[in-house]
């Protein structure tokens, strides 16, 4: 049995690569998060990639030398902010990434910003909107991202999903990336 | 870096497995030395893959480390049996599927991890084929 | 008199007196009534302490206390009362009688002894055999409490109308003493909104729910393997004019997916396979329609599957329409284990024959999910 391409163990953030706008990369991005001291934001609306851009910038932030603790805030009933201040180290070369930073209360926001400050640690998170951190990014799916993203799925060689399904995926998925990479999951399920 | 070479098979011509029935696999591992080698694990599992986040069940797991074998050598073939169970059945369904395999995962030193897998079917669920509205 | 408002079920050999919806109704009248006095009384009172305590009131013994405690009695048993209205919707007293008369004819030995747990990732089948049928071995719990919409409702109705019980008091005591509060007053008329908007909903899910009366499943053994066949039995309550009632056999996939803040959970059918259809007829009160049939799953088909994030399920679903009702869809969830067939390395060449997946054709929308 073949694996469906679109199924969510090959489309979670880590298992497709992210594709940078132009003029973009990653190692372009963490010179821009050093420039602000480590302190920075990635925004952008569901499902357009801000994780996937997260475990990009990974094996970046590793070479420049930057100990990474990884918080992803999934559901606040897992997981308190106490947490990771509580484990944050007293100074270095920490940076301290969060994953879904809007959901902290304002007042865990202010209590995370000011440890990290306080500890000398960087700060990169990811939201829905602006949080106040200076802007590395801004998330924004497109039509031909979203070609790109399937094609890159599919391999050179598999002819199963059109530039039509896509299209039609994402039309139906409202520019959502990940709703319309689950429909070609039904479509390239339906035709194999 | 020359890569450790993983050999893993399971034995008989097929990979298609009934309930109950005796699952036979051999490992072997190559170019590498063996006091590189911290621990050898082999799984037989079941995972989901589809639209969901995936699962996985462990049938059978067994971990070696150097002081279980003779002369602290994990490289030697290995033959491992196990007996399948009456369920999960293999399943390709419209959302989700269910996948058997053998896992071999090999741990070296300096955090080194290499796995191969080797997937073969439970039963004989035939595939669930769901209708798509095609556009006219 | 007895047949308009029941207060007090009374049996006439298998039938009930009264009307299920006139009786649900009234009892949510009184009930009703009985909050609404104590939660007035209550403001009242509050209201008198609280913006212009007079010693002079309410002094004789311990009649404050005696007052106090009435109206608080009031609105616990009217809001009691009126959730458990809510929560009987559904329940007979035939089959309560029925259950306490079988009890005694169960193989005690039976349920006694552990079932072996060999089948890993099924999900187990214990919640669907601890309630023995009428008519057949297992009466099938349903896929969802009838009435959860409605029992939220209440709750939601009988808060809401508490707050704005006493906020109304509260602004009536100060405009009568001279210190008319303009703004809390203009903010009730958007509260008093909701309250009618609460009322009324919570009046059309009770006569949604007590109209169409229950549904109920029997099985005459579980868990299902496939290639077999068993026997179901349904049963439909109330007082109905049907233009259809159905029983399907459904499987559906279950996948949820967890991403940031977003969950994302989808169900999809599979298979599905009429059992019973029966078409316009009528249920008279007290004289439910009964029918049994026989329904077998393929051979070849999936079995039940459970696991974190990912399920296989299957169930009966029972869907009717009815004059002057919304249709109305009731699940009731199997458990099935693997067949011999899909058991083995390959399927025969007869027994897949026999179980071609039938081409999927989505059920009609049902109205209400009862």
């Amino acid at each position: 049995m073949t694996s469906n391409p679109f199924a969510t163990r090959h489309i979670r953030p880590g298992a497709v690569d992210y594709i940078f706008p132009p003029g973009q990369s990653a190692a372009a991005l963490i010179e821009r998060l050093r420039a602000s001291g480590w302190f920075g934001q990635i925004i952008g609306p569901h499902g357009s990639g801000k994780s996937t851009l997260l475990a990009a910038l990974a094996p970046a932030l590793k070479q420049a030398g930057r100990t990474v603790h990884s918080y992803h805030l999934g559901t606040l009933r897992q997981f308190h902010p106490k947490d990771y201040l509580d484990k944050l180290p007293p100074s270095g070369r920490g940076l301290l990434v969060i994953d879904g930073y809007e959901q902290l209360s304002w007042w865990w926001r202010r209590r995370t910003l000011a440890t990290c400050r306080r500890h000398d640690i960087g700060l990169l998170v990811t939201a829905h909107q602006d949080m106040g951190l200076p802007t590395l990014l801004t998330t924004e799916p497109t039509l031909a991202l979203a070609k790109q993203v399937v094609r890159r799925l599919l391999g050179p060689d598999e002819a199963t999903i059109a530039g039509g399904d896509v299209k039609r995926a994402w039309d139906e998925a409202g520019g959502n990336l990940r709703e319309t990479l689950f429909k070609l999951y039904d479509v390239y399920q339906a035709r194999r | 870096m020359i890569e450790p070479l993983l050999s893993l098979c399971l034995a008989g011509p097929n990979r298609n497995f009934a309930a109950g029935d005796e699952l036979v696999c051999e490992y072997q591992i190559d170019a590498v030395e063996p006091a590189d080698i911290q621990a050898v694990e082999l799984s037989v599992l079941w995972y989901t893959e589809g639209k969901g986040e995936e699962d996985m069940g462990v049938h059978f797991f067994e971990r070696r480390l150097p002081a279980d074998a003779e002369d602290g050598d994990l490289r030697p073939m290995r033959r491992l049996r196990s007996k399948l169970p009456n369920s999960p059945l293999s399943y390709r369904g419209a959302i989700v599927s269910v996948f058997w395999c053998v896992r071999l995962r090999l741990f070296l030193r300096r955090g080194r991890e290499f796995v191969v897998e080797e997937p073969f079917t439970l039963g004989s669920v035939p595939a669930v084929l769901p209708a798509i509205a095609e556009p006219s | 008199m007895a047949r308009l408002f029941r207060f007090v079920e009374k049996k006439r050999g298998g039938r009930r007196t009264g009307s299920n919806l006139v009786g649900n109704f009234g009892e949510a009248l009184f009930f009703g009534s009985l909050f609404l006095v104590g939660m007035l009384a209550l403001s009242v009172l509050l209201a008198s302490h609280l913006l212009a305590p007079d010693p002079a009131s309410f002094t004789i013994g311990f009649g404050k206390w005696l007052f106090l405690l009435l109206m608080a009695s009031f609105v616990l048993l009217g809001g009691g009362g009126m959730i458990w209205t809510v929560l009987r919707i559904g329940v007979s007293a035939e089959r309560r009688s029925a259950l306490a008369t079988r009890a005694v004819d169960l193989d005690l030995m039976q349920e006694a002894v552990p079932r072996p747990r060999n089948y890993p990732a099924i999900p187990p089948f214990d919640g669907l055999v601890n309630s023995p049928g009428i008519d057949l071995a297992y009466r099938l719990p349903p896929a969802q409490t009838p009435g959860w919409q409605l029992l939220a409702m209440t709750i939601f109705g009988l808060l809401w109308t508490g707050v704005v019980c006493f906020f109304t008091v509260w602004t009536i005591s100060n405009a009568l003493a001279g210190r008319p509060e303009w703004l809390l007053t203009a903010l009730l008329v958007p509260f008093w909104a909701v309250c009618y908007w609460a009322i009324r909903e919570f009046l059309q899910l009770l006569v949604v729910n007590s109209g169409t009366g229950s549904t109920t499943v029997e099985i005459s053994d579980l868990p299902l393997a496939p290639g077999h066949e068993y026997q179901v039995a349904i049963a439909q309550h109330g007082q109905l004019t049907m233009k259809s009632l159905e029983l399907w056999l459904v499987c559906e996939e279950e996948a949820t997916f967890t991403q940031g803040t977003d969950i994302r959970s989808e169900v999809r059918e599979v298979w599905r396979q009429l059992c019973f259809e029966r078409r316009d007829f009528r249920i008279e009160a007290g004289v439910p329609f009964q029918e049994q049939c026989a329904i077998a799953v393929p051979p070849t088909a999936m079995h039940s599957f459970y696991s974190p994030h990912n399920a296989v399920r299957w169930k009966l679903v029972a869907r009717g329409e009815a004059d002057g009702w919304p249709a109305f869809e009731r699940g009731f969830p199997l458990v099935v284990y693997p067949g011999e067939a899909t058991q083995q390395v390959e399927v025969a060449g007869h027994v897949a024959r026999a179980a071609l997946t039938p081409p999927h054709v989505p059920l009609p929308a049902a109205g209400v999910r009862a």
